[in-house]
């Protein structure tokens, strides 16, 4: 450990091993693992294509600050940086991960730089662990290799944090952590939440006591101007839907009411409401601390989890609960109470929200957590019982990436195909096969399939905007009217008609449960292709019509 | 020593959980109190004489643990994991190594999904992880309720804080000797057993009765530090929070 401390050429050696191995761990097969292409990805891609090529979205909004997708919004910055790398790599499932695989790998080197600067490990090989175990863990892996936001805001996020626990010893990098904070909440919505709890929650504590002199200083002052000025565009749409739809609808307003129903006969709603708030909001909170839920049971949504597999490996449960208890008996210390507040603003805009356990909107949570348990195993490795633990560490290691692999690369391609919208490629290949005839999607079953078809037809933005509703450009961010009937090219999404769309020269394509045997016979259609997923599942069939017959038309 | 007397009857009786294993069998819930009790003297006066007492007592309580849990061999697979273990098994790809030009092919497939002792670890971690779930025993497992496994309320959500207060203070002091006997002992054991009770994982009641009334002693103890009206003002505003909490839960068990 002492070579570690005196030697940069190893020290240096030993990072760039841990960033090269996270870097493979998030780009190796990155288009093929997850095994399909999820539609907010495909939304990202194709509005990135469409921003780079038209300056406009799908819709035809010149550089919005808010993306519509969907039936809501998201913070527009993962897609403009994913303009970037689809001029260099061309409109593929790559180019639109790239951006979150490089933001996991530039959080490992990050991750590293935190608990560097935090001064609360005794051993100097603990940011290494720590960034190693970042590189490692199945939460930041998961989240690189899909284009998720949150991962590219989980590194700005950092960053910001980085210079924040700089600025604790030179006031100065104050100004740069407050400007990187403000601009990580046009990444992702709970950032938008989280830097607002963050922010005056570091203040508060680096003021140590000395809250009018410290608040007075200059570079506070500059800091929070800064931060109030990026906040500007955003705020300018805080009365719109754009701003607050997602929040609205992903409150637990009815699990509150439901509760609130439950005790109406003994309590007055004044007392009941707030009080199921305050269970409902301390379950979910609670929830995000749980070692059930961080160590051994995966997210509960399949398309945000890996089978069998939670979001850290189970033996981290051990250095997690000394580093929970290291934490509880530390606590008057500064860099702990910093710790204490990133939990806290990592947590709450998550705990707000009615899905139980989202790793994805508690994503930021993964970086107090590594400073916890790297606080455990900082502990181990000073305990009478070093050698032991050094052992065990070195046999848990292959043990975790064993559990990696089966979770990630030998179940999550059959069994998450489906969710990750396996299929939709060769759905297109299928249109591209048949220029000349007309596909009807049937869309009453399935989530939205326009933007995956858009993107892989490589269908021209320019034509994409034109041919959709235009009342929606003229109100982008208050009309959250959402209809997944779209017409491009000859591709029509929507409901099957059967009592006119059996008399025209079609192709309908629905899931295996679209269309019966018995429809099939009953219009006279006949299957010209049937698309499975690994699992050997039916994704989509398509039939074609038969209007000759049917009903009676000449060729 | 009465204070301490009160908030240890206050945090025995305050909780639904003990109301069920009454309920259920008067003497086990006397037994669960009398242990709680002894171990709340254990830990306060660390006397010999307690724990001969106790340790009996406790062995008591692991067994009716024992005997009151639905047990399952923990390499059993029902029809629904059978499916799960069948299609999981053709999912793997083929391994195989070259040892001096002759292949070897590793049966990883089988090693993790076929075999008794992987079934058997898997199924301990599960059972493992299902019991050290603090919203088992605060909001009835809620937001992530277990399929086919009927939740209910253990103590109110309101003493959480003060639970992790009094477990915190606990460790420090008796660290080694409390986690082995009153922690560690059933967390392994309903590991092993399974956690399918209908009566939840009592065994760790004593624990969590004692960390509750510490942490609760540890608050009241700050309150000696501000004025003896605000010291009214806060008790008065704190009684009034407990029993709103729990005339919600109430209505939330009798709904």
């Amino acid at each position: 450990m002492s070579r570690i401390k005196k030697n940069p050429p190893i020290n240096l050696v030993l990072l760039v091993s841990i960033i090269l191995l996270g870097a493979f761990l998030r780009l190796y097969k990155l288009d093929q693992i997850p095994n399909g292409f999820y539609v907010d990805e495909a939304v990202i891609g194709y509005n990135a294509q469409s921003i780079l090529l038209t300056g406009k979205d799908e819709y035809g909004k010149i550089f919005p600050i808010f993306l519509r997708a969907l039936e809501t919004y998201i913070p527009a910055l993962y897609t403009y940086l994913t303009a970037i790398s689809i001029s260099l790599f061309g409109m593929t499932i790559y180019s639109v991960r790239l951006l979150s695989a490089v933001s996991g790998i530039i959080s490992i080197f990050l991750v590293f730089l935190v608990l560097r600067n935090i001064n609360l490990f005794k051993s100097p090989l603990i940011p290494y662990i720590g960034a190693f175990l970042f590189a490692i863990s199945p939460w930041s892996i998961f989240f690189s290799r899909g284009a998720f936001e949150a991962n590219l805001a989980l590194a700005i996020f950092t960053s910001s944090i980085y210079f924040f626990l700089l600025s604790d010893k030179n006031i100065k990098y104050l100004i740069p952590a407050a400007i990187i904070l403000s601009i990580s909440t046009y990444a992702y919505h709970a950032e938008r939440l989280i830097a607002y709890i963050w922010l005056p929650g570091f203040l508060f504590l680096a003021s140590r006591g000395r809250k009018l002199h410290f608040f007075l200083k200059r570079e506070v002052i500059i800091s929070v101007a800064l931060f109030a000025i990026l906040q500007i565009p955003q705020l300018a749409l805080s009365t719109t839907p754009a701003f607050k739809l997602r929040a609205v609808n992903i409150f637990y307003q009815e699990a509150v009411e439901d509760q609130a129903g439950k005790t109406s006969n003994f309590l007055p709603s004044a007392l009941s409401i707030p009080l199921a708030f305050t269970r409902e909001f301390s379950s979910q909170f609670t929830s995000y601390f749980s070692p059930r839920n961080l160590f051994f049971n995966p997210d509960s949504d399949p398309q945000r989890s890996l089978p069998e597999l939670s979001v850290f490996y189970p033996w981290m449960f051990i250095p997690y609960l000394i580093g929970l208890f290291l934490i509880a008996t530390r606590r008057q210390e500064q860099n702990i109470k910093y710790v204490f507040l990133l939990a806290l603003s990592a947590v709450i805009p998550a705990a707000l929200t009615k899905d139980p356990f989202s790793s994805l909107r508690a994503l930021v949570l993964i970086l107090p957590m590594i400073i916890v348990i790297a606080l455990g195993i900082d502990y181990l490795l000073k305990s009478r019982y070093k050698n032991i633990w050094l052992v065990c560490g070195a046999l848990l290691i292959p043990i975790s990436f064993i559990l990696l692999w089966r979770s990630y690369f030998v179940f999550l391609p059959n069994e998450g195909a489906r969710i990750w919208g396996y299929g939709l490629k060769q759905l297109a290949e299928q249109v591209q096969k048949h220029p000349n005839e007309k596909f009807v999607i049937e869309q009453t079953r399935t989530p939205p399939v326009y933007a995956q078809l858009a993107f892989f037809l490589k269908y021209p933005p320019e034509k994409f905007q034109q041919e959709i509703n235009q009342d929606i450009k003229d109100n982008y961010y208050t009309s959250i009217f959402f209809d997944p009937h779209y017409i491009f090219g000859n591709v029509e999404t929507r409901a099957i008609k059967w009592g006119t769309d059996t008399c025209k020269d079609l192709i309908l394509v629905g899931d295996a449960l679209a269309v019966s045997p018995a429809q099939a016979e009953e219009h006279g259609l006949e299957e010209i292709f049937e698309i499975s997923d690994p699992m050997d599942e039916v994704v989509f069939r398509g039939f074609h019509t038969n209007p000759y017959t049917r009903c009676g038309k000449s060729p | 020593m009465l204070i301490q007397s009160l908030l240890l009857i206050f945090v025995l009786f305050s909780n639904f959980w003990i109301w069920r294993l009454l309920e259920y069998n008067a003497l086990l819930g006397a037994l669960i109190i009398v242990t709680s009790t002894l171990l709340y003297l254990l830990l306060k006066k660390n006397s010999k004489h307690y724990l001969y007492i106790f340790l009996p007592l406790f062995i008591l309580v692991l067994f009716f643990q024992w005997q009151t849990t639905a047990k399952t061999s923990l390499s059993y697979l029902d029809k629904g994991e059978l499916g799960t273990q069948e299609m999981r098994l053709r999912q793997y790809p083929l391994v195989s190594i070259q040892i001096r030009g002759k292949t070897t092919w590793i049966p990883l497939a089988h090693w993790f999904e076929g075999r008794k002792e992987s079934i058997t670890f898997f199924r301990i971690q599960k059972n493992f992880s299902e019991i050290i779930d603090p919203n088992l025993y605060f909001f009835a497992n809620h937001p992530r309720e277990r399929v086919g496994i009927k939740e209910f309320e253990k103590f109110s959500y309101v003493l959480l804080p003060f639970f992790v207060i009094g477990m915190v203070s606990i460790l420090q002091r008796h660290m080694a000797k409390t986690i082995f006997f009153v922690l560690a002992i059933p967390i392994v054991l309903i590991s092993l057993i399974g956690h399918k009770n209908s009566l939840g994982p009592f065994a760790l009641f004593p624990f969590f009765v004692v960390s509750i009334a510490q942490g609760l002693k540890l608050a009241l103890g700050k309150l000696q530090a501000i004025s003896k009206v605000r010291t009214i003002q806060i008790l008065l505003v704190s009684m009034f929070t407990l029993a709103i909490i729990l005339v919600q839960l109430v209505a939330y068990v009798s709904y």
